[in-house]
């Protein structure tokens, strides 16, 4: 009986070592590949026209979802306050706070998360199947680094796309908002867009075009590094994938929360 | 000159090479031969320093490259091409970028000169057509044939040349012709060459026929020559070490077990 249970905690305490050790593996990994990968971009050759393709690619492809998005994220925030807003009486605020929520938060929340299933899958597939057809290995047997050449122009390319795809997401939604307003709560055009230019300050555009870079970063590496650690065939692609949206998605939700408080502490600090 | 000094390669718990030692000279020609699984492509990977092995050496013209920094083995691979197993073209890419990437990858590269030895490259495998395809629109074969092609490209063009199962999944009549273009490269161009294969008719035809070039500058193919070609030697692997090395006399000959069973 009491070997038994010693046996059951070395199998226990060996997997929770194994697992920690992977984990070790993992994050130094990716460290090194980000740092590589920010590296080459202070250095030559830069695959200019790499970058300019994936920013078509990321960004303007991306671009009739994002306004999809914001559009009735505004919409559905906009009669979802109408209900807490009726009880304090206070319905004509109901441009503040679908600006708020938006530029705040909702806003780069909702693009990176659209970004990472769009963007972030695509990319682990691709760098997936070049690994397991050895197009990789190709790349490096004719001279080229794999990293500079593929990684490097990705996460420029999703780092500089994601702001201009958040401010296009939250112009979106405060338009939504809008059309919901005018048309279903009768408040006045002229007092909704005043609400919104109003209430936003510039701590909150600030924090919602630097939360993008954040995001940007995180869903391209995340995608390029289990891109390129993919094994075992076409099923391996598929694992990658999967793996690499529920990844950068739990990262940039949470680097989301980490990023608000150091916002709001920088805030108070400098009196934005 | 190649040579493994007790390379020693283990993926994961599975240890795939344990102690391989062997050399190649410049236009020496090595056919390496073992089931499958047996570590033969990952030979050739640790040779261009596409992996680095666990333990031992791997001197190229002297130096270790298993010491080497990706910068510095960039400078080595130059004097390498390599064809592996399913072609591995970049399926974004024409043919003529696949076949011309080392080339215009260079800071200043003139693209008419490149363009020009791409042209000349497809026309030696028989692809002149297909320059402007890409490697979706084109068949098993085609891409081997221009994964060879690609192979081929270099400013100066590579000397050694490494054959992971070139014909491998390929139909006899296409096989015979990816084989016509690897004895020419080691008949009249003299290069260096490694083939690894698990199919001993592949390797047969490799130490046993031979391309002449005739004074009016065509092409003789032999099937039937006197010996098999000089500077020729097969290397078999079992169980992640070097079962036999020797010459196809001594292949034939062998009183190995393994071997004999292996050749049949």
């Amino acid at each position: 009986m009491m070997n038994n249970v010693k046996d059951v905690g070395d199998s226990v305490l060996g997997f929770i070592t194994e697992a920690l050790k992977a984990l070790v593996f993992d994050v130094q990994a990716f460290s090194q590949l980000s740092w590589r990968a920010c590296l080459n971009v202070f250095s030559r050759p830069l695959y200019m026209r790499d970058i300019l393709f994936h920013m078509d690619r990321i960004g303007v492809s991306s671009v009739f979802i994002i306004v999809l998005t914001g559009f009735f994220t505004g919409a559905v925030l906009g009669i979802q306050s109408e209900n807490a807003l009726r009880r304090y009486g206070a319905v004509s605020l109901t441009g503040q706070l679908v600006a708020l929520t938006l530029v705040r938060e909702l806003g780069p929340v909702l693009t990176a998360l659209m970004v990472a299933g769009r963007i972030g899958s695509g990319i682990a597939a691709e760098l997936g199947s070049m690994v397991v057809t050895e197009q990789i290995s190709a790349l490096r047997a004719l001279g080229t680094d794999p990293i500079r050449k593929l990684v490097t122009p990705r996460m420029v390319a999703t780092v500089t796309m994601l702001p201009l795809l958040t401010i296009i997401c939250n112009f979106m939604g405060i338009l939504g908002g809008w059309m919901v307003a005018a048309y279903k709560l009768n408040i006045s055009s002229r007092q909704y867009w005043a609400d919104v230019i109003n209430t936003l300050e510039f701590s909150d555009v600030f924090g919602s075009l630097a939360k993008p870079l954040v995001f940007g970063f995180i869903i391209s590496m995340v995608a390029c590094y289990v891109g390129l650690r993919t094994e075992g065939g076409t099923e391996g692609v598929g694992r990658s994938t999967t793996q690499s949206v529920v990844s950068s998605s739990i990262l940039s939700l949470a680097a989301d929360f980490f990023l608000n408080t150091l916002l709001i502490h920088l805030g108070g600090s400098l009196n934005l | 000159m190649i040579e493994l000094r007790n390379v020693v390669k283990t993926f994961g718990r599975q240890a795939v090479l344990t102690g391989i030692s062997f050399t190649v000279r410049t236009g020496e020609s090595k056919i390496i031969l073992g089931v499958s699984g047996s570590g033969k492509s990952t030979i050739l990977k640790l040779i261009l320093g596409l992996g680095k092995p666990d333990s031992g050496e791997i001197l190229i013209h002297g130096c270790d490259i298993t010491k080497m920094k990706e910068s510095e083995l960039m400078e080595v691979r130059k004097e390498f091409g390599m064809i592996f197993q399913e072609s591995a073209l970049f399926d974004s890419m024409s043919v003529r970028e696949n076949v011309g990437y080392r080339l215009y990858a260079q800071p200043h590269a003139n693209s008419e000169t490149v363009d020009a030895q791409v042209e000349r490259l497809l026309e030696f495998v028989g692809l002149s057509d297909a320059i402007d395809k890409m490697p979706s629109e084109l068949s098993g074969g085609m891409r081997r044939r221009v994964g060879l092609a690609r192979a081929l490209v270099g400013d100066p063009p590579p000397r050694v040349l490494l054959y992971d199962e070139p014909t491998a999944g390929l139909d006899p009549v296409t096989s015979h012709r990816i084989m016509e273009l690897i004895l020419s490269l080691r008949d009249i161009e003299g290069a260096t060459g490694l083939l690894v294969t698990q199919d001993l008719k592949v390797a047969w035809f490799f130490a046993n026929a031979r391309i002449v070039a005739k004074p009016d500058g065509t092409r003789e193919f032999m099937t039937v020559p006197p010996a098999p070609a000089p500077d020729l030697t097969y290397l078999l692997l079992s169980g992640g070490q070097i079962r036999f090395e020797g010459t196809q006399q001594e292949l034939l000959t062998s009183k190995d077990a393994y071997v004999r069973d292996f050749i049949g």
